[in-house]
């Protein structure tokens, strides 16, 4: 058990989660991305909870799945509702909120 | 046992990069179900077995099922695939790159407790959930469940 390269591996996954988020143009791709980035989150606060001996990180970590699923839930039925609207899926084809 | 880990660490690293960079967003799925699946393997390392086994039942049961259930929804014909295009690669990938290089930076400059000084015999116990201060809010949590699937019911149906 390594700590020091699962703390880098989180830093890996959340830089390439970052870079998915600000470069995928479909709506879908974007909300793959941000999933990377809640996972390296969440596994940041197991590593820290292991340094630490404390079961606080290990909370955070079952909150933050539980919160991360009610999100994506309603992400996904906002880009089905947005297909059936507007036939697209594509985030840059939409802009209806614009002024 | 540790050369189960390491091949555990790369396969998340490498499945996690070809999320991002996969053009099919349906492979691009499965390989998040595969970054996934190796992170919830790594809690186990860590000695999380609840967490584990927790994040393979709800992520790679249920939000990777979910995601691809979506993308068959959302597309034109069953024939066609959903090509992700990739907008200004060059600078957000540069974006990125800084990113990670400075929180390395930071990282690096951590100390860690070396793993002998660890606490040898520390574990999280599922029980501690419903004996804790936390129980409050781990109710509300469902709750907030709850509402967020009536939700998306209420913005997903055809009415």
């Amino acid at each position: 058990m390594e700590l020091k390269p699962l703390f880098y591996l989180s830093i890996f996954l959340f830089s390439l989660g970052l870079y998915g988020a600000l470069s995928r143009r479909n709506a879908l791709g974007i909300l793959i991305a941000l999933e990377l980035i809640f996972n390296s989150a969440n596994l940041n606060f197991g590593i820290f909870s292991k340094v630490w001996a404390n079961p606080l990180g290990v909370m955070t970590i079952i909150f933050g799945i539980a919160l991360t699923a009610a999100e994506l839930v309603l992400g996904f039925a906002i880009v089905i509702l947005l297909f059936r609207l507007r036939k697209t899926s594509n985030a840059d084809e939409v802009s209806i909120l614009k002024g | 046992m540790k050369f189960i880990f390491w091949i555990i660490f790369v396969i998340t690293g490498i499945s996690g990069l070809m999320t991002v960079t996969t053009k099919d967003l349906f492979r691009s799925a499965l390989y998040l179900g595969v970054t996934l699946l190796g992170t919830g393997l790594l809690y186990l390392f860590l000695g999380f077995d609840f967490v584990g086994w927790v994040q393979v039942l709800v992520y790679v049961g249920g939000v990777v099922l979910l995601i691809i259930f979506t993308i068959m929804l959302a597309r034109e014909s069953v024939m066609k695939p959903i090509v992700n295009t990739v907008r200004n690669p060059f600078i957000n990938g540069l974006f990125a790159l800084l990113i990670f290089l400075l929180l390395m930076l930071v990282a690096k400059n951590i100390y860690f407790v070396p793993e002998e000084e660890l606490e040898k015999d520390y574990n999280f116990l599922p029980s501690l959930i419903f004996q804790s201060k936390y129980v409050l809010s781990f109710e509300v949590l469902s709750v907030l469940l709850l509402i967020a699937f009536i939700g998306a019911i209420l913005i997903a149906r055809r009415d």
